[in-house]
């Protein structure tokens, strides 16, 4: 879809965005700097998440990475999901015809409640969907309080 | 090769009532692609998240590539946060080259497919045919 906005709008967006990010990101990784609004829009995945009475579970689209091209994390009460999509050849050595895909780095943080327990979260990768089970500790299940009737 | 996907039909809803369904029937997504070219083929890369090797379906008929592929929901609890849905993809080219429709093979990986769509051998580049109408 990003394509179909119209250039001198994207343009405008960039540089935008360009203004806005540097002084607020007092700490802006490297790979973001050079960034435009587009590419970072196109580039970080989409995240979905669910909640059962046991568990979180955070579903992140992110089609055609390696197994160590991303990473998930567990830092300060924030999920990290982390990586960069490599380019499969440089673009001057292929005769591209088209190009809508995106390359590049990446970052996505969730906030997470206290009672998730990290120890037993496991994370796994299908059809370029990352899906991570977040299972909550005792103090997050929802418990049913008996009602005494008189 | 040019995009030539056919806009999903509008359907009016003359009706004041509308007819209860628990899902749209048909709603399609165009996926990303990449295309480039190499001396004897041209290669197609589509961004096809969640969808298995079954769902995917690649069809070439006079001169029109389409690319069709499904995804099944993993939703298991009730949604707290929403960016993306698992969506069905739908998306067609009009072929510019002539393509050997028997060569044609895909592979898919991590939820992306790569089409290899070889080209036909030009036996006698040079000879043109001229048609006269009248």
């Amino acid at each position: 879809m990003l394509h179909l906005i119209p250039s001198t709008l994207r343009n405008d967006l960039d540089a935008m965005w360009k203004r806005f990010r540097d002084p607020f990101f007092a700490e802006t990784p490297a790979w973001l700097q050079d960034m435009t609004m587009t590419q970072f829009a196109a580039i970080t995945p989409a995240i979905d998440i669910e909640e059962t009475n046991d568990a979180f579970i955070v579903h992140a689209e992110m089609p055609g990475l390696e197994k160590d091209e991303f990473s998930v994390e567990f830092k300060n009460g924030y999920l990290r999901i982390r990586g960069e999509k490599k380019q499969e050849a440089k673009m001057e050595e292929r005769n591209y015809r088209w190009v809508e895909r995106s390359y590049g780095s990446f970052e996505r943080s969730v906030q997470l409640p206290n009672y998730v327990d990290v120890e037993q979260a496991t994370a796994e990768y299908r059809n370029g969907i990352l899906t991570v089970h977040l299972p909550k500790t005792e103090t997050g299940k929802i418990k049913e309080i008996p009602i005494q009737f008189h | 090769m040019v995009e030539k996907t056919i806009p999903a039909v509008q359907e009016e809803t003359a009706a004041p009532v509308k007819k209860e369904s628990t899902r749209a029937d048909a709603y399609y997504v165009a996926p990303p692609v990449d295309i480039y070219e190499e001396k004897d083929k041209l290669v197609l890369v589509a961004d096809l998240p969640g969808s298995d090797k079954d769902s995917v379906k690649v069809d070439v008929e006079n001169g029109m590539l389409t690319l069709q592929a499904s995804t099944q929901s993993q939703s298991v609890g009730s949604p707290i946060y929403r960016e993306f849905e698992l969506v069905n993809f739908y998306r067609q080219f009009e072929l510019s080259e002539k393509i050997d429709v028997d060569k044609i093979s895909a592979e898919l990986s991590n939820g992306v497919l790569y089409l290899h769509l070889p080209k036909v051998e030009q036996v006698k580049p040079w000879q043109i045919e001229v048609k006269i109408a009248g």
